[in-house]
């Protein structure tokens, strides 16, 4: 009788012990997705929407060129572990562009304003310090609509991507709008940080700022990049204020043999 | 041996030194060495057109109508070789509405198309095609001789100032700022 109770609470808990492992099981094989994992998700939305209005230069050496760059200078942030990837987009507007988790474009048109490896260095780093610091996606999360997509996207996996092809007009909101001021300055100090942390020339985002300063702002090719960001002058007074003696001492003159990968005509 | 090597820094001179215009954006104290501690020669009012010798960090070297050396951020490159043709495009509104399709037939990139856009997740997995490792990115940072270094990220100004107001404190110098990683004096790298 005694021993036969003991047996049946033995029996009891190793039940009770299945029963828990498998609550564990079920909790970690659920369809919920990390915060990188969803950012990451949204990104490609993001770069698909870029990619369905532009394609990209159909030279593969300047694009694996861009990558190679880019990614030695996300390997000098916090979030290297991203799957960053870079490409140039095919138009002559002046612009660079970033996406959550890590997708960074530059379109030719800037791309070919550009005259050395240090003044793409400035540009790529600057759409980098973006991501790093969420600037798109805390605003994506904000908005309450995308707030409830994730919250169903987190609860059924399988219709993520439709989720997300609902979520376009938050994305190209933020597209055309742009950032407030205050983010673009900081992705400049950051991204000169970034830029001089890699080897290159800290100063290298003031030549492309003057560069930007003087085209004119109405022209097709500008329009975009201009209502999206602070005038460049602006740009340039808010960079120097910040400018450390640390950084300042990171400028490097120009150096000639600092060529730029030309895009070919394809 | 003289010839040579007067011939070979007349060489390093053409290629350092390439002469570019360039309109001075606000008042500019030109000095007569790149630093701001050198002896003030005169100051240029916003408007005027220079032209520009070597670049030597944030400063930049003027040659024309008289030599001394200003900052970059206080001067607007007017042209600059190759890219003068595109800036010169831009600025007579070659890229025009009307003419929003270039000679390689791909239009401007504006909020409108961005708008239009039907979203092409096959383009993204082909754009993922182009993602390399860490290891090939240090491979082309050694091809290229770039070297790390350990550099503070630089604190908002802003931010700055307002904590100085209440504080009553002067401005925190930039230096003072957080290191990336501790442990690090200035002349570390």
């Amino acid at each position: 009788m005694f021993k036969n109770k003991s047996k049946t609470m033995l029996c009891d808990f190793k039940v009770n012990k299945f029963v828990a492992w498998l609550f564990v099981l079920f909790v970690f094989s659920a369809p919920a997705i990390s915060s990188t994992e969803e950012e990451i998700r949204a990104g490609d939305q993001v770069a698909a929407l870029y990619l369905g209005s532009v394609r990209l230069v159909a030279n593969k050496k300047v694009n694996e060129y861009v990558n190679l760059l880019g990614r030695h200078l996300a390997d000098q942030t916090e979030r290297a572990d991203l799957p960053w990837v870079f490409g140039v987009l095919d138009t002559d507007s002046v612009n660079a562009f970033c996406a959550p988790g890590g997708k960074v474009f530059v379109t030719r048109g800037l791309y070919e304003l550009l005259e050395t490896e240090d003044e793409l260095a400035a540009v790529l780093a600057h759409e980098l310090a973006h991501v790093v610091r969420q600037h798109h996606w805390k605003i994506i999360k904000k908005q309450q609509a995308a707030a409830q997509m994730i919250r169903r996207m987190q609860s059924n996996m399988n219709n993520a991507n439709d989720l997300f092809n609902q979520m376009n007009g938050v994305f190209t909101d933020l597209m055309t709008k742009g950032l407030d001021k205050g983010a673009e300055f900081e992705a400049d100090r950051d991204g000169a940080v970034i830029a001089a942390r890699a080897g290159y020339d800290s100063s290298a985002l003031f030549n492309v700022l003057t560069k930007l300063e003087g085209l004119k702002s109405d022209a097709k090719s500008t329009e975009l990049l201009f209502q999206t960001h602070p005038t460049p002058s602006q740009r340039i007074d808010m960079l120097s204020i910040a400018f450390s003696s640390e950084l300042e001492a990171a400028a490097l003159p120009v150096r000639t043999d600092n060529i730029l990968m030309k895009i070919s005509a394809p | 041996m003289l010839r040579a090597i007067v011939l070979l820094l007349f060489t390093l001179c053409v290629l350092t030194s390439e002469a570019r215009e360039a309109i001075v954006r606000s008042q500019a104290e030109m000095f007569s060495a790149p630093k701001g501690s050198a002896e003030k020669i005169t100051v240029l009012s916003k408007g005027d057109s220079v032209e520009t010798g070597e670049r030597r960090g944030l400063w930049v070297e003027v040659v024309k109508p008289m030599s001394g050396w200003v900052k970059l951020r206080q001067l607007t490159m007017a042209s600059a070789g190759k890219t003068s043709s595109s800036l010169s495009g831009l600025q007579s509104g070659r890229e025009g509405a009307g003419n929003a399709v270039s000679a390689s037939g791909v239009r401007g990139l504006d909020a409108e198309m961005i708008k239009l856009s039907d979203p092409d997740p096959i383009a993204v997995e082909e754009f993922k095609t182009f993602m390399v490792v860490a290891v090939d990115a240090m491979r082309f940072a050694k091809s290229r001789s770039l070297n790390n270094r350990e550099i503070a990220y630089l604190p908002d100004p802003e931010t700055q100032q307002k904590k100085g107001n209440k504080g009553g404190a002067q401005k925190v110098a930039p230096d003072q700022a957080i290191k990336k990683k501790k442990g690090l004096s200035d002349d570390d790298w």
